[in-house]
């Protein structure tokens, strides 16, 4: 399997004029194409954090980043940009959608980045919205549609480009048992046909299903095929 | 940053509700003052804007022979003349000006209500060498001349020492309105209004019978007898007068006065809609902004009618302060006056604020909560408008 | 223009803003420049332009308000925006272009105004500059969208 990320943090800084917090010191994460990692950590350890340096969203700390192989601080904002735009989607809580667009230009906001040719994306849109079953929302507001049905819609905006890597934060933190099932089952299945790559950050990896994971993000987990059999945990220290 | 600028919105339309009562008022007031004088069978002076003014060439004899032929042709006149600057010692160290008025004039303006003492009376003795007069001063002199004193003074017009008796002291703020822009005014806080007969016409230098001219108002005459008078002072002084009758004074009040009050109300009402129209805009950006704090409010129990009280104690918050900035300037001016010794503008009050002022601040009030009230229905349909539900805090 | 920040309803809201500041100008320097006779009306009139500047200062902050109210709404959509492929730099930049275009269609129909009037257009140009700066302050306030 080809190792998608090599990340080695020594430290992370924020600053204030009172404070300042030092986390993720000396972290090290590496995957490999088409694993499944969950970052599990209590409120506060740095998850939200990592997930931003994983999604080239924060260059601001100490260690380096190799990402698909190129070292990702020789790459300029635009060039971050395009490999947001083509190759990590991201699977947020549903508050990260824009209100003022439909659902359906909500979906299709990442075509709007794409490089020119790659508009048979479009092609896509329509299979997606069948997989997600969110055709009847389409025309509506983000306020007009439960919690359930915007976090599809962030899920489907998140592989309409058909990434090779898919960060979630907290996906499912919010919902209800039949639509948490349906977005691991969508994540999964991403995983399966396109060997997508998936990053998970949460305080809670459905604890149902994962028994016994250690609530720091010194431990961070493999899992396969998301049963208790199958994780694997690799202390970083 | 909102709220300053809601601040800022409020205060810019509460100053210019202010600003158009107050001028509103005003001029009310002078057309009030007007009315009495502008009676009909009266006809008023008035200095033709194309004549030629030469001061220098007119002299006693020229205005005594337009006073003779008032006299002889029984025309009577009421004459008024003010402004004449004597140094009089007094508590305020303020400059006092001299008022002239004959007794018709006393009478028909009414202007000159006094607080204490007694009216004024014409028929005092004019003794070359021992005058005495009986004046009305203003309620700043009081304090220094009271009631029953004298006053032992040099007269401008006169030019010779007279004693002057303090017959009655003005009421406070007595004011005189220009005949010609009736919202502009003058205080009788630090005069003396000076009666004038005959012969202290006749005796007077040629400045209090030139001036008295220029204002002066004829009294139930006719026509015939103006077109003289308009001849003599023609060939005699060289002036071009015009007497308008009541109608042509009506006429010229109506269309300078209410056609300029009528401009004012027009402007303030547009300028004020507009304004009105931004605070609320700018109340709906706020609350665009603050929604799910509201939402978070109401799930947590805070109900509407209290939302609706909070909304009024804020801007009533808002509307006080304005009120406080209002008055401030305003006190800021009208004391001003009392700090450069400007004694025609100093006026008695809290701080100098006078009665006019009061009204238009009391205007703005009832402005203010007119405007109170729609912005904060406004403000509480928009709020009721968004569903209290997750949704929105999502 | 999908990449815009800007909605209908707010370009024309910063338009209405804009014209609505130019307009008080252009009246003010308008009524100056008339011979009124009414002593009253002038008196009235006076005391507005007297404070011209400073009334003309404190309109100019509905444009703040603007500016802070829609780029508070923004920040989703700005980090959204982020997360799919666009930069901060770009936003910044869109951002300042609209504004830009936005006071130069205003600026353009306040110039036109003027010239109909036969008053001068400097005031407005100042008033245009102010107005450039507060574009320039509110597009730092983007950068801090960066994160949600």
């Amino acid at each position: 399997m080809t190792k998608i990320i090599d990340l080695n943090i020594q430290e992370k800084v924020y600053k204030s004029r009172k404070s300042r917090l030092s986390i993720l010191n000396d972290f090290k994460l590496e995957v490999n194409s088409g694993e499944k990692i969950a970052i599990v950590g209590k409120s506060g350890v740095g998850k939200t954090t990592l997930l931003n340096i994983l999604g080239l969203l924060d260059r601001n700390y100490n260690g380096y980043y190799t990402l698909f192989g190129s070292k990702t601080n020789d790459l300029n904002l635009s060039q971050l940009a395009e490999w947001r735009n083509q190759k990590i989607g991201f699977v947020l809580q549903e508050s990260a959608l824009i209100n003022s667009l439909t659902i359906e230009e909500n979906i299709k906001l990442p075509l709007l980045y794409a490089k020119a040719g790659e508009n048979n994306k479009l092609d896509d849109f329509e299979s997606i919205i069948n997989i997600i079953e969110i055709e009847s929302i389409l025309k509506k507001k983000p306020l007009e549609c439960s919690g359930g049905e915007k976090s599809r819609v962030v899920f489907a905006r998140a592989i309409i480009m058909k990434p090779q890597l898919i960060l979630c934060d907290e996906p499912t933190a919010s919902l209800d048992g039949d639509n948490k099932e349906r977005i691991i089952t969508l994540l999964f299945k991403m995983n399966q046909e396109f060997n997508t790559t998936i990053i998970t950050v949460t305080h809670d990896l459905n604890s149902k299903k994962v028994i016994d994971c250690i609530n720091n993000l010194n431990y961070y987990y493999a899992y396969g095929k998301y049963s208790t059999a199958n994780i694997k945990y690799s202390p970083l220290t | 940053m909102i709220v300053f600028s809601v601040l800022l919105l409020l205060f810019l339309s509460n100053y210019l509700v202010f600003i158009a009562a107050q001028s509103t008022v005003s001029t009310f007031q002078g057309y009030n003052e007007m009315k009495h004088l502008n009676q009909a069978g009266n006809y008023i002076a008035n200095l033709d804007p194309d004549s030629d003014m030469n001061m220098g060439k007119i002299d006693k004899n020229d205005t005594q022979n337009v006073y003779d032929y008032l006299k002889n042709n029984n025309i009577r006149y009421a004459l008024f003349t003010d402004g004449f600057i004597v140094s009089l010692p007094n508590a305020y160290d303020m400059e006092v000006s001299f008022a002239y008025l004959n007794e018709e004039y006393y009478k028909l303006n009414k202007q000159f209500e006094i607080s204490q003492g007694k009216d004024l009376y014409f028929d005092y003795c004019f003794d070359n060498n021992d005058i005495e007069i009986p004046v009305l001063i203003g309620k700043g002199l009081s304090k220094t001349y009271p009631l029953g004193s004298t006053i032992k003074v040099e007269d401008p017009m006169l030019q010779k020492q007279i004693t002057l008796k303090v017959q009655g002291i003005l009421k406070p703020n007595v004011y005189h309105s220009n005949l010609y822009s009736l919202s502009s005014k003058q205080y009788y806080n630090f005069s003396v209004v000076i009666p004038v007969n005959e012969a202290f016409l006749n005796n007077s230098s040629v400045g209090l019978q030139l001036q008295g001219l220029f204002d002066i108002i004829l009294l139930q005459t006719s026509k015939n007898k103006i077109e003289g008078l308009h001849k003599v002072i023609q060939d005699k002084l060289g002036l071009k007068f015009n007497f308008y009758t009541q109608e042509e004074n009506f006429e010229y009040f109506n269309k300078y006065y209410f056609s300029s009050l009528k401009i004012i109300t027009v402007i303030t009402v547009i300028l004020t809609l507009i304004l009105t129209c931004i605070t609320i805009w700018s109340s709906l950006a706020s609350i665009r902004l603050m929604i799910k704090d509201f939402t978070i409010n109401l799930f947590v129990g805070l109900s509407y009618l209290k939302l609706r009280k909070i909304f009024y104690d804020y801007y009533g918050v808002l509307f006080f302060i304005n009120l406080i900035v209002l008055f401030i300037i305003t006190a800021y001016s009208r004391y001003g006056t009392w700090i450069r010794k400007d004694a025609s503008f100093s006026t008695f009050g809290l701080f100098g604020v006078i009665g006019m002022d009061w009204l238009a601040l009391l205007a703005v009030l009832f402005f203010d909560i007119i405007i109170g009230i729609i912005i904060v229905e406004i403000m509480l349909w928009r709020i009721k408008k968004v569903p209290i539900s997750l949704g929105v805090l999502q | 223009m999908k990449k815009s920040l800007f909605r209908l309803i707010d370009r024309f809201e910063l338009l209405i803003c804009y014209v609505l500041c130019f307009g008080f100008n252009i009246m003010f320097d308008y009524v100056k420049s008339l011979s009124i006779d009414s002593y009253l009306l002038q008196t009235f009139l006076k005391q507005f332009y007297d404070y011209q500047a400073v009334i003309i200062f404190l309109l100019t902050f509905i444009v703040i308000i603007f500016h802070y109210q829609m780029l508070n709404r923004k920040k989703v959509e700005v980090y959204c925006k982020i997360l799919v492929g666009d930069t901060i730099r770009f936003i910044i930049i869109r951002y300042i272009f609209e504004c830009l275009v936005i006071l130069g269609i205003a600026f353009v129909i306040s110039m036109i105004i003027t010239v109909i009037l036969g008053i001068s257009l400097v005031d407005n140009i100042y008033l245009s500059c102010i107005f450039v700066v507060y574009i320039l302050i509110s597009s730092r306030m983007v950068i801090k969208f960066e994160n949600f």
